[in-house]
């Protein structure tokens, strides 16, 4: 990143609502013609950020810099910001609210370039309309148009691009984001779903709790999701089920792990043996670590020690290449008898966000 | 050029998209003002119905300015105000545009009634009619700028309504309607001129039934309105900046 090509330059932003801090002194560069990733779990700060960058919010703390000034209206001018859920007024009129937006923005043949936004996104239809008579996809794309009628912006934040559209609107937005790539503007994608920001980013920023956890270059986030080939993540608490039993999970097709741990487990056996339950901190044991503790008190004699099966509580953490196993999984844990107690499923992202959260941290 | 666009675009939502803010007062206005000049003059007579007609008429720009300011708080006080706030240009200049169009907004209703009442007998010269139109805008200005001062400053919205009705009533109550200004004693008449429709009034009184042009009046009602006018700007800027 050359000075000459930073476009933006964001230092310590920090922006308090009441008592919460939804950013923390974060730091950010944009350069011209590269396109940035920001990526985090919902509530990590990233729409906050979206709109400090873009001059709609002012930060508590911190200052932005674009081609070296301090100025909000200059930010506002080569910032183009298409946020997760149209900002337009929603009595306004489709047409009236671009044409308005247009004019505000100097944009010089407006009405060619909003017949042809609207035509491009399949709205045309609707122009008349109010936008509150449309519905939230539709919404999304009169949001969205915004991103065909102006080419006069230098930097272009996308807050969630392509939430609540259709496939064939995805696509045509994807093809405008390429079209922005080539004319070398940049790229802001803001997302909690990496499959979206990997596709576009030269760069990925990693937002939690406000906080600017780590920056990776493409090449080394898709390093990190290469190591993992997981895409859901189940988790359960199962009474009824020795270890063994729910370890032969792992034989279903698509499971690509079965973690056990026996922390209840353990603790019910002190709670058994005198200990109190609630002093002890339990151990964590993996699975072949939980048998051979078993083992250990069945060779100590510990005579006095009865389980019946229902007592047994188990917590497994399923490891899914897809969603197909997940009904045979099931089956097979009412077909031994056990009982779920909890059930939990995650997308990858969470895991790759908690991945990378561990590393950053 | 920026300013000029988002002026008729508040100008624009104000009168198509929030018609019904007009359209009742209009309606009870017009009928107002056609049964009032017809029943004072036969009433009261010709001179004494102008006094009262006059100042009715003036008060009828305090249901739209109120409606006007209240909406304008709410604009700017909740996330609607990011729309405003995304645009190329500065807040003070969005707060001026809204204030200025929503000003303009309250004048067609007494101009119409002011219209009506001429076609009826009301003496009024073109001149002195265009100069009562100007004087309603500065006037307007300044009963926005005096509705904002306090509902800028309430917290909860949905108390805005209350204080909004109320600030109508004090409006309406501190200002000589049915009489000359000077029946007060002068300590209230100092207390009713902070009123901008007590100046305008005043003006308009002068102008029609005495052919009067009452420039010191004028002065006082710019200032009046100025100043209540700076201060609601004030609040309301203040209270945009600190959303979102």
């Amino acid at each position: 990143m050359t000075g000459e090509r930073q476009i933006l330059i964001g230092h310590g932003l920090t922006k308090h609502y009441g008592n919460k801090k939804a950013l923390d002194g974060v730091d950010i560069v944009i350069c011209r013609g590269e396109t940035l990733g920001i990526f985090g779990p919902n509530g990590s700060g990233k729409s906050t950020l979206a709109r400090i960058l873009s001059g709609i919010t002012s930060p508590d703390s911190g200052a932005i810099r674009i081609f070296g000034q301090k100025n909000k209206v200059l930010l506002r001018k080569n910032v183009l910001l298409i946020y997760q859920s149209t900002l337009f007024d929603h009595n306004d009129r489709v047409w009236d609210a671009l044409v308005f937006w247009a004019k505000i923005h100097g944009v010089r043949d407006y009405k060619y370039r909003i017949e042809e936004a609207l035509r491009r996104l399949e709205l045309h239809d609707k122009k008349r309309s109010r936008i509150s008579q449309l519905s939230t996809g539709q919404q999304k794309k009169v949001e969205l148009a915004k991103l065909f009628i102006r080419d006069d912006a230098s930097i272009v934040i996308l807050d969630e691009p392509f939430a609540n559209l259709d496939v064939a609107s995805v696509s045509i937005v994807k093809e405008r984001m390429r079209e922005l790539v080539n004319e070398e503007k940049s790229l802001v994608i803001i997302s909690h779903c990496l499959d979206d920001i990997m596709e576009f980013a030269d760069r990925i920023l990693l937002l939690s709790n406000g906080r600017k956890i780590r920056e990776y270059t493409r090449d080394e986030l898709q390093g990190e999701i290469r190591k993992s080939s997981t895409a859901w993540l189940l988790e359960l608490t199962l009474r009824g089920l020795s270890i063994k039993e729910v370890k032969s999970l792992e034989e279903i097709e698509d499971v690509e792990k079965v973690d056990v741990s026996i922390d209840r487990l353990v603790s019910r056996i002190l709670e058994r043996l005198g200990v109190s339950g609630g002093s002890v901190k339990v151990i964590q044991l993996s699975a072949s670590e939980a048998d051979e503790f078993l083992e250990k008190i069945k060779a100590n004699n510990v005579s006095a020690l009865s389980l019946s099966r229902e007592e047994i509580q188990l917590d497994a953490k399923i490891y899914l290449l897809s969603l197909n196993p997940l009904s045979t999984i099931l089956k097979r844990i009412f077909e031994k008898g056990g009982e779920i107690k909890y059930i939990n499923i995650r997308p990858k992202e969470t895991l790759i966000f908690e991945k990378l959260l561990g590393r950053g941290e | 050029m920026r300013f000029n666009v988002l002026f008729l675009y508040f100008l624009k939502k104000n009168l198509t998209n929030r018609w019904e803010i007009t359209f009742s007062p209009l309606t009870s206005a017009i009928l107002g003002t056609i049964f009032l000049t017809y029943g004072l003059r036969a009433f009261v007579g010709e001179t004494s119905s102008a006094i009262m007609l006059l100042g009715w008429l003036s008060i009828q720009i305090i249901a739209v300015s109120v409606s006007m300011a209240v909406l304008a708080t709410i604009e700017f006080s909740t996330t609607s105000v990011l729309f405003y706030k995304s645009l190329p240009i500065r807040e003070s200049e969005i707060i001026l545009a809204s204030i200025l169009s929503a000003a303009l907004t309250t004048i067609p209703i007494p101009t119409l009634c002011l219209l009506i009442a001429s076609l009826m007998g009301l003496k009024v010269d073109v001149s002195s009619f265009l100069l009562m139109v100007i004087s309603l805008y500065i006037a307007a200005t300044g009963v926005l700028g005096f509705i904002l001062v306090f509902s800028s400053l309430v917290k909860n919205i949905v108390r805005l309504s209350i204080i909004a009705s109320f600030l109508a009533s004090i409006l309406t109550y501190i200002s000589p309607i049915y009489y000359p200004l000077n029946v007060f004693p002068l300590p209230v008449q100092v207390i009713m001129c902070l009123n901008p429709l007590t100046l305008h009034i005043k003006f308009t009184r002068q102008l029609v039934i005495f052919g009067e042009l009452d420039y010191l009046c004028i002065i006082y009602l710019s200032s009046v309105s100025s100043f209540w006018f700076l201060l609601g700007y004030a609040l309301l800027k203040r209270k945009m900046e600190k959303t979102g």
